[in-house]
Order: structure tokens, then sequence, then C-alpha cells
């Protein structure tokens, strides 16, 4: 079944004498069980349709359809994983968490019901009390995706998650991610993640959705039908490594 | 406070990333071309694999490290599994015996961090104290063995290790 579909998005940046076309006719369909990854060079307005998606900008046309009705407002199924992390440094761990819960009006006792829920799956226990300014790069990461997910979204947007972070907690929290995505014990429908890393849009992602930049425009779309978890010395992977890089090199041009 | 090394301070994803990485690599690889397939300096390769090796879970050998058995089951377990294997593990560390030792003999089994940064600072200088220190409460607090409260800046003995703890001590 169709999660979302994107129809003809287009993205104008105001600039003094003329406008800048950042996205330009994005039409994009995410289908329920698939994992996409939006690879493209910086300034492709990767980001800005993440926002866009979540309901957070306002595009200058087109539609964003979720479940067959066209989002308006904020989308209130859809969470967001921050490059950043995005904590907020006066709340410890389980505050940090909750903090989406307690907007919706949510009892304590639920809310801290759920948050254990959530940091359990993530591996943060024993982490409850800890303040982000005590945590590493890779723990952050964890809260940032405990309280994505503690709002129990059926679609979770992830904006370059794992580029703050070195080469094996990178590795680390990818393998997490796929942990979770397999296990089934989330609420989560679809996972569309944002990445400029074209291995791990291979290595993680259903498909691969290629945009060009200035403007940015859908050019290419890749099923990976490789089976999990994936070799990255295969022939298999290198071709499609190849295929990928070699889109993304001409949109640069 | 004798015979305490002090401990790198790593962060539990590069242990375990480190380790799925040599496991995609077969189990065994040579050291140096981890270093270059990662985009690693060795200054912070070598913190990890000495960590990874003091737990047990890899060995180094003629310039390269193997994944060991105890590895190999960590990454392959569940979190739940990976913190146990932790836990055991890191209980055989002489600087965790120490704390441990100290947490249980303070009636409220707990300890100053400041304290215990003096006691470390006993035996090595001050950035590996203070490295060690951080270390000790991040693994400690993953495999939770310990807890922090950072408002009274306190160590304390996870409530459901106590009583295990002082039958294994007894």
């Amino acid at each position: 079944m169709e999660l979302l579909k994107l129809k003809g998005i287009k993205q104008l940046f105001p600039l003094k004498h003329k406008d800048v076309i950042v996205l330009d006719d994005i039409n994009i369909s995410v289908e329920e069980g698939e994992f996409v990854a939006l690879v493209g060079p910086s300034g492709c307005g990767k980001s800005t349709l993440l926002r866009i998606i979540a309901g957070l900008v306002k595009p200058s046309a087109g539609e964003v359809i979720f479940k067959g009705k066209k989002i308006t407002g904020i989308n209130q199924d859809v969470s967001i994983v921050f490059q950043t992390f995005g904590l907020l440094p006066w709340l410890d761990v389980t505050e940090n968490i909750t903090l989406g819960l307690e907007a919706r009006g949510m009892s304590l006792k639920e809310r801290l019901r759920k948050a254990f829920k959530y940091i359990d799956l993530v591996g943060l226990e024993g982490f409850e009390e800890a303040y982000p300014r005590e945590l590493s790069g890779g723990m952050k990461q964890r809260v940032g995706i405990a309280r994505a997910l503690v709002m129990e979204p059926e679609l979770l947007l992830m904006d370059e998650p794992f580029s703050a972070l070195d080469a094996f907690t990178a590795q680390n929290l990818r393998e997490e991610i796929l942990r979770l995505w397999g296990s089934g014990n989330l609420s989560l429908k679809s996972i569309i993640m944002v990445t400029h890393n074209i291995e791990e849009a291979i290595y993680l992602a259903d498909r691969v959705v290629v945009l060009s930049t200035h403007p940015g425009k859908v050019i290419g779309d890749i099923r990976i039908d490789m089976k999990r978890p994936r070799d990255k010395d295969s022939v298999e992977f290198t071709k499609l490594y190849d295929k990928i890089y070699s889109m993304v090199v001409t949109a640069k041009l | 406070m004798d015979d305490v090394a002090p401990l790198p301070d790593v962060e539990i994803g590069e242990i375990i990333g480190m380790l799925e990485y040599l496991k995609e690599e077969g189990g065994r690889t040579d050291i140096y071309e981890i270093a270059d397939d990662e985009n690693l300096e060795i200054d912070d390769l070598v913190p990890i694999i000495k960590v990874a090796s003091l737990l047990g879970f890899v060995r180094v050998e003629n310039g390269d490290l193997i994944l060991t058995d105890l590895g190999k089951e960590l990454i392959e377990g569940d979190e739940n599994k990976r913190k146990l294997i932790f836990k055991e593990a890191l209980k055989k560390l002489p600087a965790f015996k120490k704390v441990i030792g100290l947490l249980l003999s303070n009636p409220n089994h707990t300890i100053d961090k400041s304290d215990l940064l003096n006691l470390l600072m006993q035996e090595m200088p001050k950035d590996e104290a203070l490295d060690t220190l951080k270390s000790l409460i991040n693994l400690g607090r993953y495999a939770e063995l310990i807890g922090y409260n950072p408002e009274d800046k306190e160590i304390y003995l996870d409530q459901l290790n106590q009583d295990s703890e002082e039958e294994e001590i007894k």
C-alpha cells in the first residue's frame, strides 16, 4: 500500500532579483515497508524535501499525500532524526525522550512507560539520568532515535543521521537501525533517509532515489534487491555503487 | 588502589562497530588495513583495540586483529545479551574490581566522582586518570554495573547488582 506520495513538488527560494528553484517537479511514491534513501550532491535540496514531507515547510507548488490524504500542516505520523541530534542540554536522557509526549498531553506514568520501552530498544539503559554533555556522539544519536521512535510514527525521516559520527560508531548505529527495522517491534511502516554516503544508502535501503542539483530533480530511482546483511565487497554491491556514483557525479556537472 | 592500569576513553559504539567490521572481514584482518579502510588515524584506532582486547573481544596476533568467540557472541546477541557480556567482561577488569570493592565498602554504596579521581591520580597522571574515570562511568553505565548521578556527582552501585556482588566478594 502507498504510504506517501509526492506530487509535483516545487520549492523556490526567493532572491532579490529572481527566484532560485531548489526543487523542481519531484514525484516520488513510497510504499509501506520500504526503506528509501535520498542521495545527491550537497545543495540538491534533500533536506528541504524531508522538511516538506514532515510538513515543516510548505512547498511553493505540489502536494504531499500521506495515506491518501493531502498534508497541510505538520504531519503527526512522522518523526525526524537529525544529523546534529537536536537534544536539549538542560534535560536528561529520559526528559529529552519524553518531551514530545508531554506536548501531546500524555500522563507522566504513560510517558515514562513509553520512554523506558524505547530506552531499552535502543540500548540506552543505564544512561536514563545522563545529560547530553556526558554522552558521546553515538549515545546522543541513540537518544535522537529513541526520541523519534517514542512518538510511534508511521514514517521515520532521517537527515544524514550517521555523518557526524566516527566510522565505527556510524557502522554500529547503521546495524542498530537495521535491527530495529527488521525486528517488527516498531510502529514504523517506512523510513526515508537523506545521505550523501552512497555506500550507506546501498547498504541500508530498499530503494535509492538520486537527486540532481540546481534544481533538485529526481534523476534515478534504483531498487536494491540484495538480501541483508549486504556484503559491501560483493560484485553486485560494487556494480550498484558504480552506477549510483556516476549518476551523482553527472548530476553535479 | 594498586595495579589499576589506565583505561582509554572510547565509546561503546566504537567497540561494537569495530567488532562488526571485523566480522564482515571474516573475523581477522591486518590492523593497518582497518585504519586505511575506515579512514582512521592509528592513534584513534589503538585505544579501541586496547579496550576491546582487555575485555576479551579481540586479540592481536602478528599485526592482525582477530575476533574472539566472545566478541562474536557479543555482536550476534541482542542489546540485553550485549550488555550482559559487557558486564561479565568488565567485572574481570582490575579497575572495575577496585571500584566495586570501594562501592561495597561504603555503607551507602556510593563514591564521589572527585574522590575516585583523586584515588586514580595516585596511580597515574591526571590526563590518564580523567580518561579512566570517564571510561569507567561510561562502560559501567552501559553494562548497568554502576550508575552515575550527575546532580550529586556520585557513582553508585546499580541496585540490581548489590546483592550478587556482595555474595561474590564474600
